[in-house]
């Protein structure tokens, strides 16, 4: 790891300004970019620390939205009450991120930040159409991944809130890569006011909408429907752990369980 | 693993090399079966590694006979789920 200068942020500007001040990073629960600095793969010459700000955190709802605060730890939005009634989809889905000790530190804006091409968040956010809030603007999910490891995010904009409607229906599934119990492949299924939406993490560069899957659920939401979609492998990922072939092919098949599960 | 042409190691951490957790582990139960050595006076016999050795083969034989009905002739190990989506699909060409 390389030196860096520790700053504990107290509000939401004190960090704005902090991170325009030192062009640093902002740290949530650090559970990727400490793994990132350890590796010497991240080299922030000030971290900006944001996960004490009252601000950031709990959950509330809002009409017929769930807001999550930025810095809710993956154990809070598992545990919480009003989002396993709203969207259990989403309860289950934070339960299945990392291990025990990864939900108690990490955070939804830090996911989202990182945009990891294998997190599981970028799938919930973009299928369930939700919408990123930062100390800026509103972002909606479709504007908000950009490449790996990229977001619309500016330099010092920090989120503070994810806002999800709340689907009819909805339901994701992973296939867990063996080694590293990521995604391999995992596939968020939803039945919105604004029709079926569905998301497709691990398989590609970032996280992406399985448009064909969609137009067929439209048409039929049935495991079926999800499962005869044949998915191209082109642009899809290859590496040790699977082919861009396996990726297509797990892409239809883990749809048409989170459909099942859907119910 | 390594990089048929760079020689770069592709399992050079715990995210890409499978180390088996404790809920990869079937329940079992233990037995013992005494069955002294007759070619020497201790009755004793080498056993180390026995589960590295005997382990591989019985699981590999076990996915073999699972993937043979579908038309799988051989399979090398290890036995990921990859591999074993590429052993079937590549058999019912």
């Amino acid at each position: 790891m390389y030196a860096f200068e520790y700053q504990r942020a107290k509000s939401v500007a004190d960090a704005a300004a902090a991170l325009a001040k030192t062009g640093g990073k902002a740290l949530a629960g650090g559970q990727s970019l400490v793994g990132a600095m350890k590796l010497r793969l991240a080299n922030p010459g000030t971290l900006v620390d944001i996960a004490g700000i009252a601000e950031l955190k709990g959950i509330k709802q809002d009409g017929a939205a769930v807001v999550i605060g930025a810095m809710s730890t993956h154990a809070e939005v598992a545990s919480s009450a009003m989002v396993k009634k709203a969207i259990p989809a989403l309860a289950a889905l934070a339960e299945g991120i990392g291990d025990r000790q990864v939900r108690n530190r990490g955070t939804i804006g830090g996911s989202l930040a990182n945009n990891d091409p294998a997190a599981d968040y970028p799938a919930a956010v973009l299928a369930l159409g939700a919408t990123v809030q930062t100390n800026k603007r509103k972002i909606a999910a479709d504007e908000f991944f950009k490449g790996m490891y990229e977001t619309a995010l500016g330099a010092d904009e920090i989120i503070t809130a994810i806002s999800f409607p709340v689907p009819k229906k909805a339901a994701y599934v992973k296939f867990r890569n063996p080694a590293s119990r990521f995604a391999l492949v995992g596939v968020f299924v939803a039945q919105t006011q604004n029709g079926v939406r569905v998301a497709v993490t691990g398989a590609a560069a970032h996280v992406h909408r399985a448009t064909a899957i969609e137009n067929a659920l439209a048409k039929s939401f049935t495991a079926d429907a999800a499962k005869a979609v044949k998915i191209p492998a082109d642009h899809l990922n290859t590496d040790l752990h699977g082919s861009a072939e396996y990726r297509a092919h797990l892409v239809s098949v883990l749809a048409s369980r989170a459909v099942a599960a859907a119910g | 693993m390594y990089d048929k042409e760079s020689g770069q190691l592709l399992t050079g951490s715990y995210m890409d090399y499978a180390m088996p957790r404790s809920d990869d582990l079937p329940s079992f139960k233990g037995a013992t079966k005494v069955t002294p050595c007759t070619h020497n006076p201790l009755g004793a016999k080498g056993c180390g590694e026995a589960g590295a050795i005997g382990a591989p083969a019985a699981l590999m034989n076990a996915v073999h006979d699972a993937l043979s009905a579908s038309g799988v002739q051989y399979l090398d190990m290890p036995a990921t789920p990859h591999r074993v989506w590429q052993a079937l699909q590549t058999a019912r060409q």
